[in-house]
């Protein structure tokens, strides 16, 4: 494939990931979602709470969560750690000495919160979705969206495998 | 822990006289072929961030290119070379290549930080509290109420960026948040001054220093790990300072104008502050040259740093004295 026709092919599935962002916006002002219901939250505060380390970026130091030495003015420049990498011991903190160690899992958001977000969607909208696919199955914009889709399905194929072992197909 | 901050490579101290003139008095800088190839690199990066952001303001957000000169124009891709030279340099400190992909991330970053710099300074003091409102929805639960052109830009800037890396990545998503922390904060230094007035100055001082350590180093936090995620830890430190810097530097050269805003910085409060300013660019690039490997990238951001600092140098001299809020264009 030349240059030219992957870069229209990339412009194409970034317009329709453009036009699916913005429609998901949406949901929202139509009123279709609930005002409590979260589409996405990048909030770590809980997880944060119980992570093992801490590392102060701005002093460059690193802690266990609860160590006495954090600095006050630090409170803003902590970031929390589920977990340490190697060379991160050589940042420790000498008060409390954080050290590698197999550590209780931090609650994560995986990718198959993402796939079962999509899911719930696709519960929870359906008949909307299917109505929309009715009336676009007999519009004239039906036709290089079809093109587009199944280029985008060819794109994904090599996600299906990892995507069906998450669902547990 | 990275606390040794002896080894001096500077011949002389900058701050032994401060910033009279407008080249830093420092006894380092940049040899010919690095200041070079900066140059160069600018040149690059500027054409880059063109080719990259054009079609995506053209389609959603055609008043910011209203006129071909539009100064509002050429501070987004000023901005945003600035974020790609920022960013080749992070990632070849790391180990890796600065391709087309990650001058792609450094392109949308940079507008991103361009639109939100926007939405908290120009539109005045209700329209800055109400974005505060609607960032802290978008982090928290992902809603986004679009009401201009403007603002679905930003959201499409956004998307693209968050489709490029996992966002629920632990240091990722506390960067972001922490980033629009800072942000807010220092919004609120200016919107809310009486909240801060039972502050004795030292205090106050402190509180202005943190923020703008955080406001850049969070950003430039986020910019690494969107660019290279398996960034080391004494890594992240390092360019934290380095945004910090960053931050003394832009707020120095936007001096006149912060006071024309009544915006409230580190830089407009300290007493001389071109000797402070000088003072934190020593210490940083020291810490640079003494913790990072040598490496190409190394000198690459040592000499962006050297560069920069010149301009703004520049500009703060070159507006001394003006009382307009006019946004001037400074690479």
């Amino acid at each position: 494939m030349n240059n030219g026709n992957r870069n229209g092919e990339q412009n194409g599935l970034e317009e329709l990931a453009d036009s699916l962002a913005l429609r998901v916006q949406e949901l929202r002002s139509n009123g279709l979602v609930k005002n409590t219901e979260a589409l996405l939250n990048l909030d770590y505060t809980s997880q944060a709470a119980q992570a093992p380390f801490l590392f102060d970026i701005a002093g460059g130091v690193l802690h266990r969560n609860g160590c006495n030495a954090i600095p006050n003015g630090s409170r803003s420049t902590l970031y929390a750690l589920p977990e340490l990498r190697e060379g991160d011991e050589k940042l420790a903190c000498p008060i409390c000495r954080p050290q590698s160690a197999p550590q209780p899992k931090v609650q994560a958001e995986s990718a198959s919160d993402l796939v079962f977000g999509i899911i719930s969607f696709v519960d929870q909208f359906s008949s909307i979705l299917r109505e929309r696919g009715k009336q676009y199955r007999h519009s004239h914009r039906k036709k290089p969206l079809v093109a587009r889709i199944e280029k985008l399905i060819s794109w994904l194929r090599p996600f299906r495998t990892g995507v069906r072992k998450i669902i547990g197909e | 822990m990275i606390s040794d901050h002896s080894a001096h490579f500077f011949a002389n101290g900058a701050n032994r006289n401060g910033f009279g003139k407008c080249a830093p008095d420092t006894a380092w800088q940049p040899s010919e072929a690095i200041a070079s190839e900066i140059d160069g690199l600018m040149k690059r990066y500027r054409k880059s961030a063109d080719e990259n952001l054009r079609p995506l303001f053209d389609k959603y957000c055609p008043s910011l290119r209203a006129t071909p000169e539009s100064a509002e124009y050429r501070k987004l891709i000023e901005l945003t070379a600035k974020m790609q030279m920022v960013g080749h340099a992070c990632t070849e400190i790391a180990g890796f290549r600065f391709d087309r992909r990650r001058q792609r991330i450094g392109c949308l970053f940079g507008a991103c930080c361009f639109l939100g710099d926007n939405f908290f300074d120009d539109y005045g003091e209700a329209a800055s509290r109400e974005y505060i409102r609607r960032l802290e929805l978008f982090l928290t639960n992902g809603w986004f109420e679009i009401g201009n052109e403007r603002e679905k830009v930003f959201y499409i800037v956004l998307s693209r960026l968050f489709f490029e890396r996992d966002v629920f990545q632990p240091m990722l998503r506390q960067g972001l948040c922490s980033l629009f922390q800072a942000q807010k904060l220092d919004a609120e230094l200016s919107l809310d001054g009486e909240r801060f007035h039972p502050l004795s100055r030292p205090q106050k001082l402190s509180l202005l220093r943190n923020c703008a350590r955080d406001k850049s180093g969070h950003a430039i936090t986020v910019l690494a790990l969107f660019l290279v995620p398996q960034i080391s830890l004494a890594h992240h430190h390092l360019l934290y300072q380095t945004g910090s810097l960053i931050s003394c530097i832009d707020d120095f050269g936007d001096y006149y104008l912060d006071l024309a805003l009544r915006k409230v910085t580190y830089m407009n409060q300290v007493k001389r502050p071109a000797k402070v300013l000088a003072r934190i660019f020593q210490e940083t690039l020291t810490l640079l040259e003494t913790h990072f490997s040598p490496s190409h990238g190394r000198e690459l951001l040592k000499g962006f740093l050297y560069r920069y600092f010149t301009t703004r140098l520049r500009k703060h001299h070159n507006e001394r004295g003006r009382h307009d809020a006019a946004k001037t264009v400074y690479e």
